[in-house]
């Protein structure tokens, strides 16, 4: 199978602003997700590889193909932007079925492929109407709409759940989802960790336009687990269980709130304390509450690796 | 040592009075339109006749005095060409009587100079954004999230352009005014000559509330600054075209409506009834008013044009008023 | 202050506007504490003809709205003194620098000159705008803008503020940043904080109360906590490896629980018992718990609820 998106040495430099620095990375067919700061390169990057940039350097390939200038190419591709590029006087139906035309298909294919696309994406009876009386949530429905029409290989996604309803969100990471399990690939971009998570394991985190980390999160997890994890321990005797944990050698710091009775503990090796921990709670006699990692999710290993421990 | 609170404090002070609202609105207006260098030119120019004018009036000054001896220098010819030989003599000869005509046919030069031409390039500049940006970025939210009324957001509005217009043309001839008192043989002039400031100001006003109006009108009607500059100019290019037509065209200078399509036209036919110098100058027995003056003379329908001047200012206050008070806009 | 303000900050009485045929908020009838709240609701629910009605920038159909006290209709000016606002668009006043923008918004809510320009320093060190502040607005990074925005909407020490979509657009650490500064709002400065956004996270981590609205009529409005106390208590742990003795042992003692997914469980009970007991359990057959927390109901599923059974369907905007 061939790779998904291949970049190899690429470079995008807007006189002397940078875009991409470098960048090379490898990725699988699969749903993934695009992650980064502002102003890393993540915008550069979806641009260059749904050929609206040219490389300065480098080269990236995109289901095998150059996508700069590659109409054939486009055809594999949906793109759904993140900022809203309409023709205002359209409806919502004629909007993608215009669409889905300069993508190739045939009038009638068009109609039948919008309809399609219109009601996966939860339009409801507002396609008819004109894109001008639209609210944020029914634009991005149809700017979703608009990439699904062709049934493309590869669907790239800019803040795709931006001004939807809570229902939406979830609506579309269902969406992302069983696309991903018909066997399409997609590339979703967005600053909500959770949500990402919810529709991916496998995510890619640039930074000052080079690649940070690729990978699955678990994978990137256990490699962060030789830095130091905090873990919050609520219980009734915070210091009684603080006084037993400090002689631990796996234990790096502790840090006592009596108020709120929790306990955090800072240990480079987290399952080792896990382990051990039932039984330090019952010798001292301590009613443990609540346990958790605040390093587990995706948010916090993104502030790990951008906040300045890398 | 004791440690103090920073970061963020309640305010408990005094508040500005509430109809003082549309000043910072004005004073940022001129801040941010002040920044153009072209603008900064435009209002350059506009002070440029006095160094023609003001000479003038020191010429005049001279002939008025009836102690000075006009046969050295060459202010005598200097006031001749504006005037005409007949008006410096009976103005030499009578001073007191003449000079409030005088006064106010130089004033009109003054005016028609250029004023118009610049009020109409600095409402260019400086009119189209007001309203037309604050629509478009929906800085509108920001405003009216504050305690301020529609009226104080106009009338702030209204402040930097109708400043702007009034820099150009009240600023200048207030400032020729002064030089004009400055350059009498007795500042007892003022006195005399206060009917004619009267009717200076008045005529400027006739150029900065209109055009202010409209101009704000325009920019409230679009969300592109470029539609109402564009509106503002093919509403000038028909003024300057029926200007022609009505120059060329014998049969109609004497009727006074074909001036309602030009809107410079109507403020200058306004202007001249306010100036009333053949009003003036009949009063001047004797004197003869030579070329150009006919042309100021003659009526053209200066009462048609004020009314129609002031229907257009009414009702371009109420539709702002509309426009701005739609609440659909946020 | 008006007399009567009492402990509300902001109270609804009937609450209904129509447009045309549309009716936009029907009867909304609610009272809000000092605290930071959460507005939520479908696209059309009525959330910003809410706000627009507090601003007083619409004319409401019947009822009446009061903050501290003052009527939103009849003393709009005085209200707007009293409220700020941080909308979701960037409403840039091009050509204007950081801290003259800050100053601006002071001047216009009434500060005088001088009071503006301190104010405006002192907020914009408040969300953290050091040096950018000397630059134009337009030049921005989105972070910046929103702290911005903020920095306007309490410039003029409002005691509620409306925030709308404040972490749009963020990054996760932006985001992160800019919620302790809403939350820093009322626990240091006492300002109250109504936070419409649709991210549930944002305000299940950052919220006291929550406020539900569907189709116009007010469906929830109870405290964070209240709402996601389920209905059978119970823990829910995650195992770093699914371990079948753990599972026998829980069976044996007799407790309830279900396996929602790998390594995942959860245990019915008291949570306080069901945790000691989790733990007992991994102590003696040597299962590694990583995590143990209450349940709790997400605020996702009560949202979805709520707007199911009484608001908007499915794709209506």
């Amino acid at each position: 199978m061939a790779a998904l998106l291949e970049a190899s040495a690429l470079t995008k430099l807007y006189g002397v602003v940078v875009g991409v620095n470098d960048l090379t990375l490898s990725l699988e067919p699969g749903v993934h997700g695009l992650l980064g700061p502002n102003g890393a390169g993540k915008s550069t990057l979806l641009e260059l590889l749904t050929g609206q940039l040219r490389p300065t350097e480098g080269s990236i390939r995109v289901l095998g193909e150059e996508p700069w200038n590659n109409s054939a190419l486009y055809f594999r591709i949906g793109y759904c932007p993140e900022h809203d590029a309409f023709w205002d006087f359209l409806t919502g139906r004629e909007f993608v079925e215009a669409l889905a035309r300069l993508s190739g298909l045939s009038r009638d294919e068009a109609h039948v492929a919008a309809q399609r696309a219109l009601a996966r994406v939860g339009a409801g009876e507002f396609l008819d109407r004109r894109i001008s009386t639209y609210s944020k949530g029914m634009r991005q429905r149809t700017k979703l709409a608009q990439a699904l029409a062709h049934q493309p290989q590869f669907l790239v996604l800019d803040e795709p759940l931006s001004g939807l309803d809570p229902v939406g969100r979830r609506e579309i990471m269902d969406l992302v989802v069983e696309l991903g399990r018909e066997g399409r690939s997609v590339l979703v971009s967005s600053h909500v960790m959770h949500e990402v998570e919810a529709m991916t394991h496998r995510f890619l985190l640039i930074y000052g336009g080079r690649v940070l980390a690729a990978g699955d999160v678990r994978e990137i997890r256990r490699l962060l687990d030789q830095i130091p994890h905090r873990v919050r321990i609520a219980c009734d005797a915070p210091r009684a269980l603080a006084r037993r944990l400090v002689g631990e050698a796996e234990v790096d710091g502790l840090s006592v709130d009596e108020e709120h009775g929790e306990l955090v503990v800072s240990t480079r090796a987290p399952h080792a304390l896990f382990a051990a921990l039932p039984g330090h709670a019952h010798e001292a006699g301590v009613q443990v509450r609540e346990l958790a990692s605040s390093d587990e999710s995706l948010d916090a290993v993104f502030g790990y690796l951008v906040g300045g421990g890398r | 040592m004791p440690l103090f609170q920073i970061g963020y404090r309640r305010y408990e002070g005094r508040r500005t009075s509430e109809r003082l609202r549309w000043w910072p609105i004005a004073r940022e207006g001129l801040t941010i339109a002040w920044r153009s260098k072209l603008l900064r030119r435009l209002v350059l120019v506009a002070y440029l006749p006095i160094l023609y004018f003001g000479p003038v009036f020191f010429a005049i000054g001279r002939i008025t005095d009836p102690s000075t001896d006009l046969s050295r220098g060459p202010w005598r010819e200097l006031a001749e060409e504006t005037l005409s030989r007949e008006l410096v003599a009976r103005l030499r000869e009578d001073p007191t009587v003449v000079r409030t005509a005088v006064w106010a046919l130089v004033f009109t030069l003054f005016a028609s100079s250029i004023q118009l031409i610049l009020a109409g390039l600095v409402a260019a500049i400086v009119g189209p954004p007001l309203i037309s940006q604050d629509l478009r970025s929906k800085a509108f939210l920001l405003y009216f999230s504050r305690p301020i009324s529609s009226v104080d957001y106009l009338l702030g509005k209204a402040g930097t352009l109708g400043g702007l217009v009034a820099a150009v043309t009240l600023l200048p001839s207030l400032v020729l005014y002064v030089l004009s008192i400055v350059f009498s043989p007795s500042l007892q002039t003022v006195l005399h000559t206060a009917p004619v400031l009267l009717d200076v100001v008045l005529s400027s006003f006739l150029v900065i509330v209109p055009v202010t109006l409209v101009l704000l009108v325009l920019s409230s009607l679009t969300m592109q600054p470029r539609f109402a500059a564009a509106a503002w100019a093919v509403i000038c290019a028909f003024g300057v075209m029926f200007h022609h037509v009505i120059k060329a065209t014998h049969a109609l200078a004497g009727a006074s409506w074909p001036r309602l399509f030009s809107l410079g036209e109507t403020v200058r036919a306004a202007q001249l009834s306010v100036f009333d110098l053949a009003g003036r100058f009949e009063a001047v027995p004797g004197a003869r008013l030579m070329g150009l003056p006919r042309d100021f003379a003659a009526d053209h329908g200066g009462g048609g044009a004020l009314i129609f001047l002031l229907v257009l200012c009414a009702s371009s206050v109420v539709l702002l008023l509309r426009r701005i008070a739609a609440p659909t806009r946020i | 202050m008006a007399e009567g303000a009492g402990q509300w900050v902001l109270e609804l009485e009937g609450v209904t506007k129509d447009y045309g045929r549309r009716r936009a908020l029907d009867g909304v009838s609610t009272a809000l504490r000092p605290g930071v709240v959460g507005l939520l609701g479908p696209n059309g629910a009525g959330k910003s003809t809410l706000i627009k009605t507090v601003l007083g920038l619409v004319r409401l159909g019947s009822g009446r709205a009061q903050v501290l006290g003052c009527d939103c209709q009849r003393e709009y000016r005085r209200v707007r003194q009293l409220v700020g606002y941080m909308p979701e668009d960037d409403c840039i006043l091009p050509g204007l620098k950081g801290i003259e923008a800050v100053a601006y918004a002071g001047e216009l809510a009434g500060l005088p000159r001088l009071v503006a320009l301190r104010r405006a320093h002192e907020v914009l060190d408040y969300v953290g705008i050091a040096e950018e502040r000397y630059r134009e607005v337009q030049t921005y990074s989105t972070g910046m803008r929103q702290k911005q925005k903020l920095a306007q909407a309490v410039v003029h020490d409002p005691r509620l503020v409306f925030l709308d979509e404040p972490t749009s657009g963020l990054d996760p650490l932006g985001r992160e940043r800019m919620l302790r500064l809403v939350r820093a709002l009322f626990d240091r400065a006492g300002v109250s904080v109504v936070l419409s956004t649709h991210i549930l996270r944002d305000v299940e981590q950052v919220c006291d109360e929550v406020v539900i609205l569907g189709a116009g009529r007010l469906l929830v409005h109870d405290t964070v906590d209240n709402l996601r106390r389920p209905v059978d208590e119970s823990v829910v742990l995650s195992l770093d490896e699914e371990l079948a003795a753990f599972t026998e042992a829980l069976d044996e003692s007799g407790v309830r629980f279900e396996r929602r997914a790998a390594g995942e469980l959860r245990v019915y009970g008291e949570p306080a018992a069901a945790a000691a007991l989790v733990l007992d359990t991994a102590r003696r057959t040597g299962a590694v718990v990583r995590r143990l927390e209450r349940g709790r109901n997400s605020l996702e599923d009560i949202f979805l609820k709520a707007v199911g059974a009484g608001g908007a369907g499915k794709g209506a905007h």
